[in-house]
């Protein structure tokens, strides 16, 4: 499963929304993915995801796969349009 | 005899207990057990994971869930797969001691922030530092101390105590602080002044030339350190010290004293805040309001201006924790010597001339906006009064009005309350303000007298210039003279006339302001109760004729000796 998402939130993907989505990636058992620019990091490593430096207006493409990717690509995509509140 | 610089006054004597950067030695070699230096690894890691939670919840009770954060964010970057399983595969690949595992799998991601081209995310990069040193000494069984729960009194000496290591500090046996970084405003020295801890910041060489130990004297308000000094000294200072004790103690016996002079004039002595960490100290003194909450704090050492859910909470807090006490909230003052770096204002040749407070705002409208829409929001938890800076004209603040209207018209057509009372008033710190201050009463509901830029403009004398110190002079006749008028003026006009620069706070002149006419004195919490204690002496009538002689005088040396001599 896969969709790609626009980073709506003012700060972009600083520590608190890259924890935020840290914290809802590793709820589940399919293995997460993140990819921007060209790159590919672990959406279950805060360090990885902060470090493709998005910024707002930024797309990524979150990859779920596994028992429960339908789910996690749900909530995962909900929190980022939801500016990463949870 | 060492010198630094006056961060928080008082007297303190004790052993120094030096907080050194422990000299780390990785451990070097081949691991023959791979399975055992894992698992020395992971509990190393579920230790840190520990210590991280205790950090985060006493922080958050402490000082807030923003400022707790911080050790949510570090537990994550602990827990990184990325990380935990890097540091696994070297151990097993290449026999690696788990230290050295950990330092060089964590030195890659410290490269990578540090290469990025965005300042928040490079310094990041020290966030993944703390936290690799934190599972390194877990590994080499280097003991840190606990600040927090400390078994004897001790002067803490530092090159730096974070502002997050001061809200864990074991007040019970801390009794001062010694750091090489810092100046009088910087967070250390401010949390200090607030938790009543005498300091000296900017000492430089401190942590080296000072041994945990030591025997050390710290005069906070000289920014003295002796360093085991000789018999009299210490006991000079310890009767300096008791006396200050006592000194205090009778003071705070009246806090719930109303202020009230010999022949029955009401003054109301209020405080100067900065934080919403403040408000302890100011409750503790007794003031009878905030009559300036400064709020460029909220907006610096940051990369962004704070958003308007940010700052409401604050304000509310601080609303909320005045009770009915009258709170004033002064606009956003920056420029001059508070640079913010996310800010477009262009770097000046005469700053304190230049593009700032009032005058920026009214060109960031969005940004203006944004703080008076958390006032306006914040209002009905308290008694507000806004107050703007740096106004010189009767348009400048119409303007301001009129933003400030639009909020409000907004705002109760998103259906939110807004306080039916909220006072507007302005700072009187712009001589020509000053000078028609009875044109600009009939606009306003009260006016705040600045005195530190006053003075500065009255005497054309730049206050961060130590050649010409000496002209800037709080006794000049013709600042003096100024002052009365704008008290004048409001006494004219029925509106309230504060002050809340330094001089409010200076003893010497206590009585003249007094006689002038002035009811509202604000200034910083610690000083609040000696205040009380000297205009409890003092005699309404007898200081309005010791104005008018002062008056008379023409230079600030004769109204100094005059006033010695009353």
């Amino acid at each position: 499963m896969e969709q790609t998402f626009k980073i709506l939130n003012e700060e972009g993907m600083h520590a608190r929304p890259a924890g935020a989505f840290v914290k809802v990636a590793s709820e589940f058992k399919s293995s997460v993915e993140v990819r921007a620019n060209g790159l590919t990091k672990n959406g279950k490593s805060i360090m990885g995801l902060m470090s493709l430096g998005l910024q707002k207006d930024s797309e990524l493409t979150v990859v779920t796969i596994g028992d429960d990717e339908i789910e996690a690509l749900k909530k995962l995509g909900f929190l980022i349009e939801n500016k990463f509140q949870i | 005899m060492l010198i630094g610089k006056s961060a928080s006054h008082g007297i303190a004597i004790a052993h120094a207990l030096v907080l050194e950067d422990v000299n780390i030695k990785l451990e070097i070699g081949k691991a023959i057990d791979h399975e055992a230096e894992i698992e020395r690894f992971n509990l190393a890691l579920k230790t840190s994971k520990e210590e991280l939670d205790v950090l985060y919840q006493r922080t958050r009770s402490s000082l807030g869930e923003e400022k707790a954060q911080i050790f949510e964010a570090h537990g994550l970057i602990l827990q990184d797969p990325e990380l935990v399983q890097g540091i696994h595969l070297e151990i097993k690949e290449h026999s690696y001691f788990a230290s050295y595992a950990v330092d060089l799998v964590t030195n890659r991601f410290i490269e990578m922030f540090e290469a990025m081209d965005n300042e928040y995310m490079r310094e990041r990069a020290l966030d993944i530092r703390d936290v690799s040193s934190r599972i390194i000494r877990k590994l080499l069984a280097i003991n840190t101390v606990d600040l927090s729960d400390l078994l004897e009194d001790v002067i803490l000496v530092a090159k730096d105590i974070t502002p997050s290591q001061m809200a864990g500090i074991d007040l019970k046996h801390t009794l001062g602080i010694v750091t090489e970084i810092g100046g009088k405003t910087s967070h250390t020295a401010i949390m200090a002044r607030t938790m009543e801890l005498p300091a000296v910041v900017g000492l430089q060489g401190a942590s080296r030339s000072i041994k945990s130990g030591d025997l050390l004297v710290i005069d906070g308000e000289a920014g003295e350190v002796f360093v085991n000094p000789d018999e009299e000294t210490i006991k000079t200072f310890q009767e300096k010290r008791n006396l200050l004790v006592s000194l205090k103690a009778e003071l705070l016996t009246l806090k719930e004293v109303p202020t009230i002079t010999k022949d029955g004039r009401k003054i109301h002595l209020e405080a100067n805040i900065a934080s919403a960490l403040d408000l302890s100290s100011v409750l503790r003194n007794g003031a009878d309001g905030i009559g300036l909450f400064r709020t460029e704090f909220i907006f610096m050492d940051r990369d962004k201006p704070p958003s308007e859910d940010e700052q409401y909470e604050i304000y509310k807090k601080v609303l909320e924790g005045m009770g009915e006490k009258p709170v004033v909230i002064r606009t956003l003052d920056i420029g001059g010597d508070k640079h913010l770096p996310y800010l477009q204002i262009p770097k000046e040749e005469n700053p304190f001339l230049g593009f700032r407070a009032i005058r920026y705002c009214l060109k960031d409208i969005p940004l203006f906006k944004r703080q008076l829409r958390a006032l306006l929001r914040a209002s009905i938890y308290g008694n507000l009064s806004i107050m703007f800076p740096m106004i010189s004209s009767l348009e400048e603040i119409q303007e301001a009005k009129t933003v400030l209207y639009e909020c409000e018209k907004e705002l109760r057509k998103e259906g939110a309350s807004v306080s039916s009372r909220i006072r507007v008033g302005i700072m009187i710190e712009i001589p020509a303000a000053a000078i028609i201050a009875d044109a600009l009463a009939a606009h306003v509901d009260f006016f705040s007298i600045g005195t530190n830029d006053l003075i500065q403009y009255v005497c054309a004398v730049d206050r961060m210039n130590e050649n010409i110190h000496a002209l800037y002079d709080p006794f000049h006749p013709g600042v003096l003279r100024l002052i009365d008028l704008v008290i004048k003026a409001g006494e004219h006009h029925q509106i309230e006339v504060a002050m809340c620069g330094e001089m409010a706070a200076n003893e010497a002149l206590t009585e003249i302001l007094l006689g002038m006419g002035l009811t509202h004195f604000s200034m910083a919490p610690g000083s609040l109760l000696k205040t009380k204690k000297n205009l409890l002496q003092m005699n309404f009538t007898e200081a309005q004729k010791i104005v008018k002689e002062v008056l008379n005088l023409s230079s600030g040396k004769a109204i100094r000796d005059f006033v010695r001599q009353q």
